[in-house]
């Protein structure tokens, strides 16, 4: 059977203050069985399974959005990078990328997708990095757009989505049963995924005599 | 499911269509259909007026922004089959585009109704300057999907009858599966059988909409089915045009993917007049 879909809630917390932060922390976590991934600014207060900072902290993951030299005392790091899809051998998003190698393994890479750029570009794009950078990719379904996301899922089962939101989640799930595909909730944390069950199938109407007592009785003469 | 390769710049040309609907009411209450919900407790001939060229003027449409205009039922019995001829004679002497005007399924009720002859009909349908009779009507051909969907719609024979006739007058016919979750392995079968042994002008694929329809507890069909759908048409019948109806914006990734999948055009609305 081919990898499951994984549907991994992420909560941004980068631009919250520090109170609210750890409140909204606890209740994201709490309407998700314990399980979700949450990004925050610097050293953290949030006590969470899977967290990512974005200012390089040692001991904790690094979700790195620009090229950053990391000072070699906090190396090696585990590192997410976060960067829109390169488009070319002299893009600059690949300087990021070769930073983020330069501070530790890369994790996962999180791709964006530019506006205007054409999705077969994409395609040839997301397939070099996975030959040359990562054995994975996540892409970004708000700016992929759904008809790219479930193209590329369809055609690789190297890409996972990220940023699904709970009421995208129907989305993923349609997908998944199409492909069929386990979906599973997962963080990065090493516990154990949950296994989704599929979505509700509601029963076609078999008799057609029910069909017609739906409409009014002088329609029902052919 | 194995994914076409995109190809760049392979893009299929982007269709846009203006939709006109005679009447927003319609006794057959097929399921997967908006017009599904007969007036309550009103007889369809009490049923408001359609369609009229003041509802165009009014919506201030630009038709020569759409590369075809398709006016479609609501089966209503309110106003005759001539009203609608002489509504598309000054839509033809105002239009250049392509023009597709009603399927067997409105003829079919004209037919029964005003007891004139197939040909009859379809010939003044030409008069008026239509160039191909809609898909409605053909989106099944086994008995058991059909009980479900449209137990109230003409029979399979009575729909290939006024498609031959079409066919004999010069008018042409196309045919449109509803792409879903209903569509197994025997329907389409069955579907692909129908095509090659009638030979239709051209194929559309209708994805569908279960939104507002008595089948809203259903998922609409996502784009995986569609392109599943087009592989399998396209396929069956390599030559035949293949356009695939798609209203969700952005186009551009679909359009690319259906490409790659085989479609020849997609069709977009870009304005739809229906009398309130």
């Amino acid at each position: 059977m081919s990898q499951p879909l994984i549907w991994m809630p992420t909560l941004d917390l980068r631009q919250m203050p520090d109170p609210l932060a750890t409140w909204t922390a606890k209740r994201f976590l709490q309407s998700h069985a314990g399980i979700g991934h949450i990004v925050a600014s610097g050293q953290s207060v949030i006590d969470g399974p899977s967290i990512e900072v974005s200012d390089p902290s040692p001991g904790l993951h690094w979700y790195c959005t620009q090229a950053r030299k990391v000072p070699k005392k906090l190396r090696p790091l585990d590192v997410s990078v976060a960067v829109p899809v390169p488009t070319g051998a002299l893009d600059p998003i690949l300087h990021v990328l070769e930073s983020a190698k330069a501070a530790g393994p890369i994790r996962r890479l999180v791709l964006y997708r530019p506006p205007q750029i054409a999705l077969s570009r994409i395609v040839v794009s997301i397939n070099t990095l996975l030959d040359t950078i990562t054995p994975s990719i996540w892409i970004d379904a708000a700016s992929f757009g759904w008809n790219a996301v479930s193209y590329l899922i369809a055609a690789s089962d190297q890409i996972q989505v990220h940023g699904v939101s709970d009421q995208d989640l129907w989305r993923l799930s349609q997908i998944a049963q199409w492909l069929n595909r386990r979906l599973v909730l997962q963080d990065l944390s090493p516990r154990p995924p949950r296994v989704l069950p599929p979505p509700l199938q509601w029963s076609h109407a078999k008799d057609p005599a029910k069909v017609l007592k739906t409409l009014p009785v002088w329609e029902r003469s052919r | 499911m194995r994914m076409p390769e995109l190809r760049a710049g392979a893009n299929l040309d982007i269709i846009p269509v203006g939709r006109l609907t005679t009447t927003p009411y319609c006794w057959a209450g097929c399921a997967f259909c908006r017009l599904a919900r007969p007036l309550p407790k009103v007889r369809m001939t009490d049923a408001p007026a359609g369609l009229t060229l003041a509802h165009l003027a009014a919506r201030g449409v630009n038709l020569d922004q759409t590369a075809q205009i398709r006016l479609r039922g609501g089966l209503s019995l309110r106003e005759p089959f001539d009203y609608w001829i002489h509504f598309l004679r000054h839509l033809r002497a105002q239009y250049q585009g392509r023009l597709i005007a009603f399927s067997p399924v409105e003829i079919w009720q004209f037919h029964v109704l005003e007891r004139r002859s197939l040909r009859d009909l379809l010939h003044l349908l030409k008069w008026a300057g239509v160039d191909l009779l809609g898909p409605g009507g053909s989106e099944t051909w086994t008995p058991e999907l059909r009980a479900r969907w449209t137990p109230h719609r003409l029979e399979p024979n009575e729909w290939l009858s006024v498609a031959e006739a079409a066919r004999q007058v010069g008018l042409g016919f196309s045919m449109a599966p509803i792409i879903g979750a209903h569509m197994g392995e025997t329907e389409w079968n069955e579907y692909v059988a129908v095509i090659l042994q009638h030979d239709p002008q051209e194929l559309e694929v209708k994805p569908l909409n279960s939104e507002g329809t008595r089948w809203a507890a259903h998922d609409s069909a996502s784009i995986l089915e569609t392109v599943a759908a087009i592989q399998r048409l396209r396929e069956a019948t390599p030559s035949l045009p293949l356009y695939v109806c798609w209203d969700e914006q952005p186009l551009d990734d679909a359009a690319a993917i259906f490409a790659a999948a085989g479609a020849d055009g997609l069709l977009t609305s870009v304005w739809e007049v229906t009398p309130a």
